[in-house]
């Protein structure tokens, strides 16, 4: 049993009186510790399908299984937990909180889970010393290049150990040198801390970082 | 062009909270302007309307001097005067009761004779019954009267005049107009003038002269003409309009100063308003120049919207306005009168200046973000690619703290000649700094509350302090807040100040009733003694009226003669350093005691001499010692009983105090009784007490309807903020809710940011509340007034202030909430 599970999952869109079926059936499996790139052109599915893998949205019909527990009977208590502590999310546009400096930034799922900020001091230290930013701590977003915003959005990702990382075209807004930084980045953090890693690209370079690729188009996966 | 109206109507038809919001802020403003400006023409037409009941077109009116030995006077005194008089009539007044329907009421009689009626105060009669020729026992009665007491031509009339029932026979009945116009209140008959001469023994005489001038322009000239021709008798104007106008003018003003304050705060929401709409209409913009609109046609269409809302803002500013004063208007006037159509007068100019401060509180309010929107590049617009960076702008730091220390310390150093100016530009100074020291002021209140509500309310608590940190939805609301409650406190704080020195100015009197009747003399005082309940009596004597201080360019409004052995016991006053001393001292020669203000305003020392221009002469009075007042603005001295009675022939009692050994109502009411044939003034004082504080509180209440209003203008702008901010932080929120916040976390969050936003700007507005009372206090003392004994603030106030502060963002914050937790995550958190 892998440690994402989806089976026989649907999801449709009403656009007025038209219903757009944007999943149809996807049956798929991600193991512990895999990086794995969902690649498809744009309107194929693919961020849908990973909002959905991380209990962003709710499926038509169909489950997915995180950990073995099932995510659409979670209620919203349940499910936010979920979020912050089995789940690191890192989106195309970084989605930073622009008036909070960076280090709050990345504190905020610390936060949100009602911990004490003092007791993850030297956690913070550690993931800003992995970004490479821990000369500019106190910086706003605002202050920031669009890869240095990405690191940090990695680094909230990873401030709480989750085991999944689930990024949606991370590096999509980003100069090709900064991109492959980024993805180096985290190469890293699957190999050296074993986090399971699902990307969303449009990229074939980008989804060559992933060790498996599933391919996504009109609705339907396949690798 | 008429797609540009077009466009423009239809982006005020679908934001319509917006739309209503920038329009409440002109309407309130235009109407509570107007309102001001028109009161003191309204009081003044009442006024005068009220005083021409009595004296018609009459400009001067003449009675016997001090030295007369009656006080009636020749109806042909003025017939050899040359020039400028177009009439000289005589009348004679008195007073008595008619009872009828098992009541009495008092009646105002004149007599005077029908033709100089009708030159002085014309009547139209409805029916008569031999009425000519007008003598004898023939009166005049209005038909209000007729109506309610069902009284016909001819049939007889009882008047209780002078312990006596004099009978009339009804003669003719007058249209409600001249002494007979509906006032609620006093009810005139008039008679034929020898008729009432004949009443008190002096057929051929007159109590007074009324005089009607060629110019009533000259009424000034002419009464210092006519004083210097007949120096033995009293020439007064009628009614002085200068001083009218002067007063009402007074009552204007203190509305115009919290208009002002509500201008500023619509001023703010116009602004803020408009700094949306510009956000909003950007991309719109950008269209319009990408395909061939000038900066001139973007901005007409820009300024297009605020020039409807200026308008339609001032049209319906002016309507209501005019309810506004006639509240206000029912509000001042006294109980008798709420039965009576209450007119609102009001000029043509006052309603243009009304609808002018709406339509150009528009204009000015949306000006600035329109040049600043028009200062875009068209490149950048259509990129979207305008500098979001907020930069933090020192000037304005600068200027903050430049216009708060010149607020707080002009009125403190500033010369006496420009003080009142000084003072009022300080009080509005404060509002424009710290509107710029908000962020500041916010970004320390929260550094505190962010440890606080760690412990209380979690992180996040901690999280709320961090999202209004350099908020500016948050800082508009905050601004609002304190700007709005600190003019309610200010009101609120000076009434409660107003209604202590109410208290305070009677805590002086050690008696229980006030008695005036004439004759003012010891026998009167005598018959007071022997009424039950009186206990015991004090004549004071008293001079009211200018006495020049020759050489000093002063004057003494109030005398008041000092009877060493009795007026410590009736009034309490503050003379310092050894009383009794002092008071044999004023009695042993021409020596006087002078109030504090007085001594500062004229830089006068002890042992000073101050010439007294006197009834007998120029004298001169040793200054002994100083007390402190500040009735009649300081113009008020102390001398000695002898010397007011010798050398500013004072003949008669001011005024006769009582004290009772009984419930002081039940002796009024014996007093009344005793007394009821000379129609005596007799209160009691705790009932005058009330009769002040209520006659204040009902000024004072519009006052605080006036805050009130400033704070509903507060609790829409609030609302719109509070809706904008969700609007603009909804991406924010779906963030925080993809990194793991559920729902009761981010409305428990939500809920923290409006309490703390609340309790912050409540607290601003105590700062602000405070520092404008201490302003307030400073020109009412550069007006000559004095309130450092008595300005209390009071405990609760602040403590309201506070509480409404929290609830108003609480309760505006419901709704962002309750969406909060219902959006989608997705579709908030994606770029478009």
């Amino acid at each position: 049993m892998g440690i994402i599970q989806a089976i026989d999952l649907c999801k449709t869109y009403k656009l007025g009186e038209v219903s757009i079926e944007v999943l149809k059936d996807v049956n798929l499996v991600i193991n512990q510790g895999e990086f794995v790139s969902l690649m498809g052109p744009s309107g194929s599915g693919k961020s849908t399908l990973l909002y959905l893998l991380g209990g962003l949205d709710k499926p038509t019909s169909g489950s997915i299984r995180l950990k073995g527990r099932e995510l659409s009977v979670m209620k919203d208590k349940e499910e936010s937990k979920m979020r912050r502590r089995e789940i690191g999310f890192v989106f195309q546009f970084y989605n930073l909180v622009p008036n909070l400096n960076l280090e709050e930034n990345i504190m905020l799922p610390i936060l949100l889970d009602g911990k004490k900020l003092k007791n993850y001091r030297s956690r913070l230290d550690e993931i800003l010393e992995l970004v490479g930013l821990a000369d500019r701590r106190k910086h706003t977003p605002r202050e920031l290049s669009g890869g240095q915003q990405q690191r940090v959005a990695i680094a909230r990702a990873l401030v709480n150990e989750p085991d999944v990382i689930l990024a949606d075209e991370p590096t999509g807004n980003l100069d090709s040198k900064t991109g492959t930084e980024i993805l180096e980045l985290f190469r890293t953090i699957n190999k050296e801390k074993g986090k399971t890693i699902v990307q969303v690209t449009h990229s074939y370079e980008a989804a060559q970082y992933g060790a498996r690729v599933i391919n996504v188009k009109d609705g339907r996966v396949w690798e | 062009m008429s797609i540009i109206i077009k466009f423009t109507l239809r982006n005020i038809r679908e934001k319509k909270l917006r739309t209503f919001l920038i329009l409440l802020s002109i309407i309130l403003s235009s109407a509570l302007f107007f309102a001001s400006t028109a009161i003191s023409t309204t009081v003044e037409m009442m006024i005068l309307e009220q005083m021409r009941k009595y004296i018609g077109n009459a400009d001067l009116m003449i009675s016997a001097g001090r030295q007369a030995k009656s006080g009636f006077i020749s109806p042909n005194l003025l017939d050899n005067y040359q020039g400028g008089l177009k009439y000289a009539v005589g009348m004679v007044h008195g007073y008595g009761e008619y009872k009828a329907k098992g009541e009495t009421i008092q009646i105002r009689i004149q007599g005077i004779n029908l033709e100089d009626l009708d030159k002085m105060n014309p009547i139209i009669l409805e029916q008569q019954h031999e009425l000519s020729p007008f003598k004898g026992n023939k009166a005049i009665i209005g038909k209000g009267m007729a109506e309610k007491y069902n009284l016909k031509p001819g049939d007889p009339i009882g008047i209780n005049m002078h312990g006596f029932k004099k009978w009339f026979i009804v003669s003719g009945i007058s249209q409600p107009m001249g002494p007979f116009a509906e006032d609620g209140e006093s009810t005139y008959i008039v008679v034929p003038r020898e008729t009432m001469a004949g009443l008190y023994g002096k057929k051929g005489k007159v109590s007074t002269l009324y005089v009607g001038l060629e110019d009533s322009s000259s009424q000034d000239l002419m009464v210092e003409e006519l004083s210097k021709a007949y120096s033995l008798y009293r020439v007064e104007p009628t009614i002085s309009k200068a001083r009218i106008k002067s007063e009402t003018q007074q009552i204007s003003a203190m509305f115009l100063v919290i208009v002002a304050f509500v201008l500023i705060l619509s001023m703010f929401i116009i602004y803020t308003s408009f700094k949306v709409i510009m956000a909003e209409r950007l991309p719109v913009i950008g269209t319009f120049r990408s395909i061939g609109a000038t900066k001139k046609m973007t901005n007409r269409v820009l300024m297009m919207e605020s020039l409807i809302y200026g308008i339609l803002g001032g049209i319906i500013g002016d309507i209501l306005g005019i309810s506004i004063l006639k509240l206000m208007i029912r509000q001042i006037t006294s109980p008798w009168m709420s039965n009576i159509d209450i007119k609102a007068y009001y000029t043509l100019g006052q309603l243009m200046m009304g609808f002018g401060v709406g339509f150009v509180l528009a204009l000015i309010s949306s000006f600035l973000p329109i040049r600043k929107v028009a200062k875009i590049p068209i490149k950048d617009i259509v990129l979207n690619a305008i500098e979001k960076k907020v930069k933090k702008q020192r000037w304005k730091t600068i200027l903050g703290i430049l216009f708060l220390t010149i607020g707080i310390i002009g009125p403190r150093i500033v010369p006496e000649k420009i003080e009142i100016a000084v003072d009022i530009i300080c009080m509005f100074l404060l509002v424009p700094a710290v509107v710029m020291l908000v962020p500041y002021i916010t970004n320390a209140f929260l550094k505190v509350f962010q440890t606080i509500y760690a412990g209380v309310f979690g992180n996040e608590g901690i999280l709320a302090a961090q999202n209004l940190r350099d908020n500016k939805n948050s800082l508009n609301n905050i601004i609002l807040l304190g700007m709005s409650i600190s003019v309610l406190l200010m009101i609120t704080t000076l009434s409660q100040s107003i209604v202590n020195d109410t208290v305070n100015y009677y805590k002086d009197h050690k008696y229980d009733i006030a008695f005036w009747s004439w004759p003012m003399d010891r026998s009167t005082e005598s018959r007071l003694l022997a009424v039950d309940g009186v206990d015991d009596t004090y004549g004071e004597y008293q001079k009211y009226g200018k006495i020049e201080v020759v050489g000093k360019n002063a004057e003494i409004r109030y005398m008041l003669g000092v009877n060493k052995t009795k007026t410590l016991n009736y009034l309490d006053l503050d003379i310092e350093g050894e009383v009794e001393k002092l008071l044999e001292e004023l009695d042993e020669g021409r020596n006087i005691i002078v109030t504090n203000i007085f001594k500062d305003e004229y830089g006068i020392e002890k042992g000073d001499y101050l010439k007294l221009k006197a009834e007998r002469g120029i004298l001169d009075y040793k200054v002994i010692g100083f007390f402190e007042s500040n009735y009649y603005e300081g113009k008020y001295a102390l001398i000695s009983e002898r010397y007011l009675k010798s050398d500013l022939a004072v003949k008669q009692y001011g005024e006769i105090y009582i004290k009772t050994n009984k419930d002081a109502e039940e002796v009024v009411k014996n007093i009344q009784e005793k007394f009821k044939n000379r129609n005596p003034w007799v209160r009691a004082i705790k009932e005058i007490m009330k009769e002040n504080m209520e006659s204040n509180s009902k000024i004072l209440g519009i006052f605080k309807g006036f805050g009130i209003l400033a704070l509903v203008i507060c609790v829409f702008g609030v609302f719109n903020n509070l809706i904008i901010s969700f609007i603009d932080r909804k991406r924010s929120l779906a963030i925080m809710r993809s990194v793991g916040m559920n729902k009761k976390q981010t409305i428990k969050m939500i809920f923290i940011e409006a309490f703390t936003g609340g309790l912050i700007g409540g607290l601003i507005g105590i700062i602000i509340g405070l520092l404008l009372v201490m302003n307030i206090y400073k020109l009412i003392e550069a007006i000559g007034g004095s309130m450092k004994d008595f300005i209390q603030i009071s405990w609760i106030s602040l403590v309201v202030a506070m509480v409404a502060g929290v609830v108003i963002t609480i309760v505006a914050s419901v709704g962002p909430a309750l969406k909060s937790s219902k959006f989608n995550i997705i579709e908030a958190i994606k770029y478009e």
